[in-house]
């Protein structure tokens, strides 16, 4: 499978993590490996953290500290009502994105 | 501000000398020591390696030096208190979990650099810097007087070579910093300083140039910060 674009992956990971955060409360690193599996394999932390801060501070995500047995505790976020509407309304954005560039690319030239 | 102080230039027996040049060496040695000391517990204090449990010692220290990068970059981002407190250990938790399943090298380099990630994590905050200014301020203050201090105890020691009696006047390149030097009977000598106000002006004109009160004018609404 090629890489995937850092920039177009830039733009559908807040998508992402309110997608994987409402199926499950999870912190960073959880979902950066959840991510991983998922086929994002090229996919770093660098990226992911950041996003999780801007969620939050936007108020789409909530978060919490869970105690930790390896030290430090970890910060669970989960999707507040204001994340799960923005969360379907970039689903739909997406849809439609997609929906629009297939029909520009699956055009058969004549 | 006014500084005076008292020295003496009476011939010193051999074994005052002697007591003295043992008390020169153990300050020569001391003070490297202490240094060595101050900044080791320093080290260890910004990069606490006993929060975090299990793994090696070098994987501690690594991830830890790593937080405290972070840490330096989110307060020059100008993030403060208890959102970088915040951010810090988030990092601290991440970093700690990937280093048990990947390693702390591994780890580090997936997170990539610290200074982009502090920057990506938080904006700048769009009010003035309080805290930022009043420390730039007075650490610009100490700077100063220290400055003030050195170059007076220079310009005394110049006065006691030239052996005058008594002397009075400004001390060159430091505006306002008025040094007295005298001689006494007992063959001592005396030197005094006024420092001005421009310790205090220089201290002022730093913490708001780092506060930056202008900022209160176009400052953003509340919770728009980060």
């Amino acid at each position: 499978m090629p890489a995937h674009d850092p920039q177009m992956l830039k733009g559908v990971l807040s998508l992402l993590l309110l997608q994987l955060c409402a199926t499950q409360e999870d912190y960073g690193y959880s979902l950066v490996v959840r991510l991983q599996q998922l086929g994002f394999a090229d996919l770093a932390e660098g990226t992911v953290y950041p996003a999780l801060s801007r969620l939050e501070s936007q108020g789409f995500l909530d978060a919490r500290l869970v105690r930790s047995a390896s030290g430090p505790a970890r910060k669970y976020y989960a999707v507040t009502p204001a994340g799960t509407a923005e969360r379907e309304r970039a689903r739909l954005a997406w849809l439609s994105l997609v929906s629009s560039v297939s029909s520009v690319t699956q055009e058969v030239p004549s | 501000m006014n500084v005076v102080a008292t020295g003496s230039a009476v011939p010193r027996t051999s074994l005052q000398e002697g007591a003295d040049l043992a008390s020169t060496l153990l300050g020569i040695a001391a003070l490297p020591a202490a240094l060595v000391l101050t900044i080791v517990v320093a080290l260890l204090w910004a990069v606490r390696p006993w929060e975090l449990k299990g793994g090696s010692w070098l994987d501690r220290l690594r991830v830890g030096e790593a937080v405290n990068n972070y840490d330096f970059w989110l307060s020059v981002r100008g993030v403060g208190g208890r959102r970088r407190r915040d951010l810090r250990d988030e990092l601290r938790a991440n970093l700690w979990d990937a280093t048990a399943r990947v390693g702390s090298r591994e780890a580090l380099k997936s997170v990539g650099s610290t200074r982009r990630l502090a920057f990506d994590s938080a904006l700048p905050p769009s009010g003035p810097r309080w805290g930022f200014g009043l420390g730039a301020g007075l650490l610009a203050l100490e700077l100063v007087v220290m400055l003030q201090l050195f170059a007076v105890t220079v310009w005394s020691d110049a006065a006691l070579a030239a052996k005058v009696t008594r002397l009075e006047g400004p001390v060159t390149l430091l505006p306002g910093t008025r040094a007295t030097f005298e001689q006494l009977p007992s063959g001592g000598f005396t030197f005094g300083a006024n420092l001005g106000p421009m310790s205090l002006v220089v201290a002022v004109l730093v913490f708001v140039l780092v506060a930056r009160p202008w900022r209160l004018r176009s400052r953003r609404p509340a919770g728009a910060s980060t």
